[in-house]
C-alpha cells in the first residue's frame, strides 16, 4: 500500500522531481564513465596506459571531492522538494499514519526515484565510456587496438558508494522534516507564506556596497599580488588566502544586499517599470533573490570555480603545446654540471644546490668535457642513429673568482645579472618574484657553439661583432618582455674584460633559443658572446645535441631505453650519475631527454589537464544548473496563484511568457555573470604566471567552456523555461483559454 | 443608485439560455446552469444569490470567461465571449472586465499601489498617465494612505477596497464581484459596500456581484435569485428604501432556502 502511494506521488510529482532525476542520473552517468578509465587501458597504446593509470588515481580523488560537491546540492535539492510537500504529509499523518508511516513513504518515494535515475544514469554511462575510449585515443595521439565492450566493475562500485551515501544522507534529512514539524504547521505548509519580511533599504545599501567594495578589493589585490607563485612562502600565501575569503563574503553580501536597492532603482525607471508585466517580474526576481541569497551566492563561487578550472586548465595544455614546438627541437640532449666549490654557493643556475648532500667528491672541471667522445665510448648504438651533434658549453657571466653576490653591482662591473637590465630599462624586474634575487647572474655561450646548434636545426649560422653579444630567452612573454626592454635601451655588459652592446633590441626566442629539450622554454636569459672572451669565465654545464629526423625519434627513444638500466646502475651510491676522466670526478650528468619523451610527457600532461578539466567542469556545472532549476520551478510552483491572477487581470500569453523568461532568465544569468567576473579576473592572473614559462592563449581554449557551459547549462536553462512556461499557462491553471 | 440607472439604458450584460454541464457520462453529469437568462443594463448594480451549490459561482466563472459554458450565450458589451479566441480573450477581460474577489487576492510581492496600477501597465496605458489614475481612484476609495504599503501591511477591508480600485481604475465595462465582503467584518463591509455604490454613482461603474449576503445584496438595485441552476426569482429596489429592500430580501431568501436560510 505504502509502495502504491509512493509510486503514485512519484508519477504525479514528475515535473517537480524530473530536473533532479536527470540531475543524478547525469552525475552516476559522467561518475561511472569517467571512472572506466583504468578499464580502457587494454585497448591502447603501453606509454597511454601508464599515463591512464595514473590519471584514474587522480580522477578517483576528483570524483570523492566532486560526489561531496553534488552531494551535498542535490541533499539540498532534495530537502527543498520535500519541504513543498509538508501540507501532504500533515495530510497522511492526519489520516492516522505515524510519523515513520509518513516518512516511509517519502524514503519509498526518493528511493524508487533514485533507483530509477540510477538505473538510467548507468545506462548512459555504460555507453558513455564505449564512446570515451576513442576520445581518450584523441586526446592521447593513440589509436584503439582491437576494442570490444567494456563493463568496469570498479566503476560501478564506486557510483553505487557515491550515490549509495548521498541517498542516505538525504534520507537522514527526509526523517528529519517529518519529525520536526507538527500536524497543525504541516497543514499550514502551502498557505504559510514564507514570511515577506521587508528589509529596510538602507540596511541593503549599505551591505550591496559593502559586497561591491570588498569584492572590488578582492580584485585589485589579486591583480596587484597575483596567484601565489611560491606555495611554500607564507607571504604569499596568507595574502592570497586573505583576497580568496573577501571573494567568498563580498559575493554572498552582493547577492543579500542587491536586490532591494536595484528593485528601488528600477521603480524610479517609469517607462520600463509601468509597463507590461515588468513590475510582476521585477518583483519576482527581487523576491527570489532575497529568498535564496545564499544558495545563488554559493552557486555564483561554484561557477566561478567551473569556469576557470576549464578555461585556466585548457589554457595551461594550449601552452604546453605552443611551447613544445621552439622547446624541444633536438632528438635528444644530454646535460651535465661542473661545480665550483669556491664560488658554487652564489651560482644560482648552477647544480651544486641539488647535489649537496652527495658532495663527497668535488668535481675539478678546468675545461668541458668532451660529451660526443664520452658517448661514443658507453652508447655506441645510439650514437650511431644520429645525423649530427654539438656541444655547447654554457658558462657563468661573472668572472673567475668573483667573491660573492653581494658585491656585484652593474653600474660598477658591467656584470651580466638578472636585474641588470631591470636598472637599465628603468622598469624592474616584477615584485612578485623577488623571491629570485636581483644578482642571479646570466648564461654565456661562445659564438661559435650557437651557430653549431643552430646549424643543427637547419638555421644559417649569425654573424656577431667582437663588440656585441645577442641574447637568448625562451621563457615566457612576461620574462622575453623584461628582457627586450633592457636590451632596446641598449644595456652594455662586461663579458671577458670587454664592454659588450647588445646586437638586436629584442631576445632571440626561437627554436634556437632552446639548448636543451623541454616541454616549455627553459633557457631563462644567456648571452651569446665571441668565443675568446670565455676563456676566463666559470663553466657551469655542457649539453651536447642529438638531432635527427623527426621520424627517427622512435627508434631512437627505443635505443636509449634499452640502455637506460646501465645508465642508471653504473653508479649507484648517488642520485647522480658521475663522470670520471682516469679517476678524476670531473661532472655530474644532469639529464638525458630525447624528444619522443618531451612529446609524450606533454601529451600526458595535456591528456590529464583536458580530461580533469572536462570533468570537473561539467560537474560543477550540471549541479549548479541543477539547483537553479529546482529552485526556479519550486518558486514557480508557489506563485501559481499570483499567475492565475495575472491572468484573469488579463495579461496577455506573450505578456506572461515574457515574464517568466525574464524571470527565469535572469535567475540563470545572475550567478553567471558574477562568476565570469571573478573568473576574468582570476584568469588575467593565472595567465601572469603562466605567462612565465609559456605564452598562453586564453581564447583559443574558451571553447570548450563554452560547449559545456552552453550545452549544459544552456539545456538546463531551457528546460526549466519550458516546464516554468507550462506551468504560468492559463490552461494549466485551469483558466478557459479560447 | 436608481437616479442614475435609467431603463433605457445599453445593455452591457446579456445572458441566453446559459447551460454548464460537468462530467463527461451522461448519468454521471452535473448540471450546474440549466438555462439562464437576464441582462443587465449599463449603471446597473445587480446581486445573484442562491444557496450553496446553486450554479451562482459557475454563472460568474462563464460570464468572467474564466469558465466555458456547454451552451447558450454571454455577451458583454456587444461581443459574445462564448466564442473569442484565446488572444481576443486576454485582451477581453484586460479592457472589458473588472474583478474583485472574495479574499482580496491582491499580489502580495507588489505594493497596494502597484496593485492597482497592475492592470494599467498590463493594457499599456502611457506611463506617464498610470500614477494620476491610480491616485484618483484611490481618493475616491478611501486608500489614498496605503498606497505605499504591501497587501500584508493592511487591514482586511482597506485590501478589498484596494481590490475594488484595481478593478475599476481601467473604467471596464462591467464589474464582476464573488462574495466581496465574504471575509469582512460587518464595519468594513459596510465600507467596501459604500464604496460600490460610490463608484457606480460617480464613475456610472456596472458591477455584478455574487453574494450570500442579504445585507450587501441589498445595496444593488436588483437582486437575481438562482437555485439548482435556473432563475427562480428577481426583486427589483425601484425607490424603496434599502432597509425596506433588505426585509423584501430577507423574505425572498427564507422563502427559497426553507432550511438554508439560517445558513443565508
Amino acid at each position: 500500500m505504502y509502495f502504491r502511494l509512493a509510486w503514485g506521488n512519484m508519477r504525479k510529482s514528475l515535473r517537480d522531481y524530473g530536473i533532479y532525476l536527470i540531475t543524478i542520473s547525469l552525475g552516476v552517468a559522467v561518475f561511472y564513465a569517467f571512472n572506466t578509465i583504468s578499464e580502457q587501458t587494454a585497448f591502447l597504446s603501453e606509454s597511454t596506459s601508464e599515463a591512464l593509470s595514473l590519471l584514474a588515481d587522480l580522477i578517483l580523488i576528483v570524483t570523492l571531492l566532486l560526489a561531496g560537491v553534488l552531494g551535498f546540492l542535490m541533499v539540498y535539492a532534495n530537502n527543498f522538494l520535500v519541504r513543498r510537500r509538508k501540507r501532504e504529509i500533515g495530510l497522511y499523518q492526519l489520516l492516522g499514519m505515524t510519523k515513520r508511516q509518513a516518512s516511509l513513504v517519502l524514503c519509498l518515494e526518493c528511493g524508487t526515484a533514485s533507483l530509477l535515475a540510477f538505473a538510467i544514469g548507468l545506462g548512459i554511462g555504460i555507453l558513455l565510456s564505449q564512446l570515451l575510449v576513442f576520445v581518450t585515443a584523441t586526446i592521447f595521439n593513440d589509436t584503439v587496438r582491437n576494442f570490444t565492450f567494456i563493463f568496469s566493475v570498479q566503476g560501478l562500485l564506486l557510483a553505487s558508494v557515491c550515490f549509495g551515501v548521498m541517498f542516505c544522507v538525504m534520507l537522514v534529512f527526509d526523517i528529519a522534516i517529518v519529525g520536526k514539524v507538527r500536524i497543525v504547521d504541516l497543514m499550514q505548509g502551502s498557505r504559510r507564506v514564507e514570511s515577506q519580511r521587508v528589509r529596510p533599504l538602507w540596511l541593503c545599501s549599505i551591505i550591496a556596497a559593502a559586497g561591491l567594495v570588498v569584492l572590488g578589493i578582492a580584485y585589485a589585490r589579486l591583480l596587484r599580488d597575483g596567484l601565489p607563485v611560491f606555495l611554500s612562502d607564507d607571504d604569499q600565501t596568507t595574502p592570497f588566502l586573505l583576497t580568496t575569503l573577501m571573494c567568498v563574503c563580498g559575493t554572498l553580501l552582493l547577492f543579500w544586499g542587491l536586490p532591494t536597492p536595484a528593485l528601488a532603482i528600477i521603480r524610479h525607471v517609469k517607462g520600463y517599470y509601468l509597463r507590461d508585466l515588468h513590475m510582476f517580474s521585477a518583483r519576482q526576481v527581487a523576491s527570489r533573490v532575497n529568498s535564496s541569497a545564499i544558495a545563488m551566492g554559493v552557486t555564483a563561487l561554484v561557477l566561478f570555480l567551473a569556469l576557470t578550472s576549464v578555461t585556466g586548465g585548457m589554457s595551461i595544455a594550449s601552452g604546453l603545446h605552443t611551447s613544445l614546438a621552439y622547446g624541444n627541437p633536438f632528438a635528444a640532449t644530454v646535460m651535465v654540471d661542473y661545480v665550483h666549490p669556491d664560488e658554487g654557493s652564489w651560482t644560482f643556475p648552477a647544480s651544486e644546490y641539488l647535489y649537496s648532500e652527495e658532495m663527497d667528491d668535488v668535481p675539478v672541471a678546468e675545461k668541458p668535457v668532451d660529451l660526443g667522445a664520452w658517448l661514443a665510448g658507453h652508447y655506441a648504438d645510439v650514437l650511431a642513429l644520429v645525423d649530427g651533434e654539438s656541444q655547447v658549453d654554457i658558462y657563468e657571466s661573472a668572472p673567475r673568482g668573483f667573491a660573492g653576490a653581494d658585491e656585484l653591482s652593474y653600474a660598477e662591473d658591467g656584470i651580466p645579472t638578472l636585474g641588470a637590465f631591470g636598472e637599465v630599462s628603468g622598469s624592474p624586474f616584477p615584485e612578485r618574484f623577488a623571491s629570485i634575487p636581483e644578482t642571479t647572474l646570466l648564461q654565456v655561450v661562445p659564438l661559435s657553439h650557437y651557430n653549431a646548434s643552430r646549424a643543427l636545426l637547419g638555421m644559417e649560422s649569425v654573424e656577431l661583432p667582437a663588440d656585441e653579444y645577442l641574447f637568448l630567452c625562451n621563457l615566457g612573454p612576461t620574462i622575453v618582455r623584461y628582457f627586450d626592454a633592457g636590451l632596446a635601451a641598449g644595456a652594455r655588459f662586461k663579458v671577458g674584460g670587454e664592454w659588450l652592446s647588445p646586437a638586436a633590441a629584442t631576445c632571440v626566442s626561437d627554436a634556437s633559443a632552446s639548448i636543451y629539450d623541454g616541454a616549455y622554454g627553459t633557457n631563462s636569459g644567456t648571452l651569446v658572446v665571441a668565443d675568446d672572451l670565455v676563456a676566463d669565465l666559470p663553466l657551469i654545464a655542457s649539453v651536447l645535441e642529438l638531432q635527427c629526423p623527426p621520424e627517427g625519434d622512435e627508434a631512437f627513444a627505443a635505443a636509449i631505453n634499452e640502455q637506460e638500466v646501465a645508465y642508471y646502475t653504473q653508479d649507484s651510491t648517488g642520485t647522480a650519475f658521475k663522470l670520471y676522466e682516469g679517476d678524476n670526478l670531473v661532472a655530474f650528468v644532469g639529464s638525458f631527454t630525447t624528444r619522443q619523451e618531451v612529446a609524450e610527457g606533454e601529451a600526458t600532461m595535456t591528456g590529464m589537464i583536458g580530461y580533469l578539466a572536462t570533468y570537473i567542469g561539467f560537474v560543477l556545472v550540471v549541479g549548479c544548473a541543477a539547483i537553479l532549476a529546482i529552485q526556479q520551478l519550486s518558486q514557480m510552483a508557489d506563485s501559481l496563484g499570483r499567475y492565475r491572477l495575472v491572468h484573469e487581470l488579463g495579461a496577455a500569453p506573450s505578456q506572461v511568457n515574457a515574464s517568466v523568461l525574464f524571470q527565469t532568465g535572469l535567475s540563470f544569468a545572475l550567478p553567471l555573470i558574477v562568476g565570469l567576473c571573478h573568473a576574468v579576473v582570476a584568469l588575467t592572473v593565472l595567465a601572469q604566471v603562466m605567462e612565465l614559462l609559456a605564452p598562453m592563449d586564453v581564447t583559443s581554449s574558451i571553447s570548450l567552456t563554452a560547449v559545456i557551459f552552453v550545452v549544459v547549462y544552456g539545456g538546463y536553462f531551457l528546460a526549466t523555461y519550458l516546464m516554468a512556461r507550462r506551468l504560468a499557462d492559463a490552461r494549466y491553471l485551469g483558466l478557459r483559454m479560447g | 443608485m436608481s437616479e442614475l440607472f435609467e431603463p433605457g439604458a445599453p445593455v452591457v450584460l446579456e445572458v441566453r439560455d446559459l447551460e454548464k454541464t460537468y462530467g463527461g457520462g451522461r448519468s454521471q453529469a452535473t448540471r450546474a446552469l440549466a438555462g439562464v437568462s437576464f441582462s443587465v443594463s449599463a449603471g446597473e448594480t445587480v446581486a445573484i444569490m442562491g444557496p450553496s451549490g446553486s450554479g451562482k459561482t459557475t454563472l460568474l466563472n462563464c460570464i468572467a470567461t474564466i469558465d466555458r459554458p456547454t451552451a447558450g450565450s454571454v455577451w458583454v458589451d456587444g461581443l459574445d465571449v462564448t466564442r473569442l479566441s484565446a488572444k481576443r480573450l486576454a485582451e477581453f477581460r484586460r479592457s472589458k472586465l473588472g474583478f474583485v474577489f472574495q479574499d482580496s487576492n491582491l499580489l502580495d510581492t507588489l505594493t497596494c499601489g502597484e496593485n492597482i496600477a497592475l492592470t494599467l501597465t498590463i493594457d499599456r496605458v502611457p506611463t506617464a498617465s498610470v500614477r494620476p489614475l491610480v491616485d484618483d481612484v484611490a481618493a475616491a476609495l478611501g486608500v489614498s494612505d496605503v498606497l505605499s504599503r504591501y497587501p500584508y501591511q493592511v487591514s482586511g477591508g482597506q485590501a478589498q477596497r484596494v481590490a475594488c480600485a484595481r478593478a475599476v481604475v481601467g473604467n471596464p465595462a462591467l464589474v464582476l464581484a464573488d462574495e466581496p465582503t465574504g471575509s469582512l467584518d460587518s464595519r468594513s463591509a459596510k465600507l467596501l459596500l459604500e464604496c460600490f455604490e460610490r463608484l457606480n454613482a460617480e464613475r456610472g461603474a456596472t458591477i455584478c456581484m455574487v453574494t450570500h449576503d442579504s445585507f450587501a445584496a441589498s445595496y444593488c438595485q436588483r437582486v437575481l435569485f438562482i437555485r439548482d441552476g435556473r432563475l427562480f426569482a428577481e426583486l427589483r429596489r425601484g425607490s424603496a428604501p434599502r432597509r425596506a429592500f433588505f426585509e423584501k430580501i430577507m423574505a425572498q431568501v427564507a422563502q427559497i432556502g426553507g432550511g438554508e436560510a439560517d445558513v443565508l
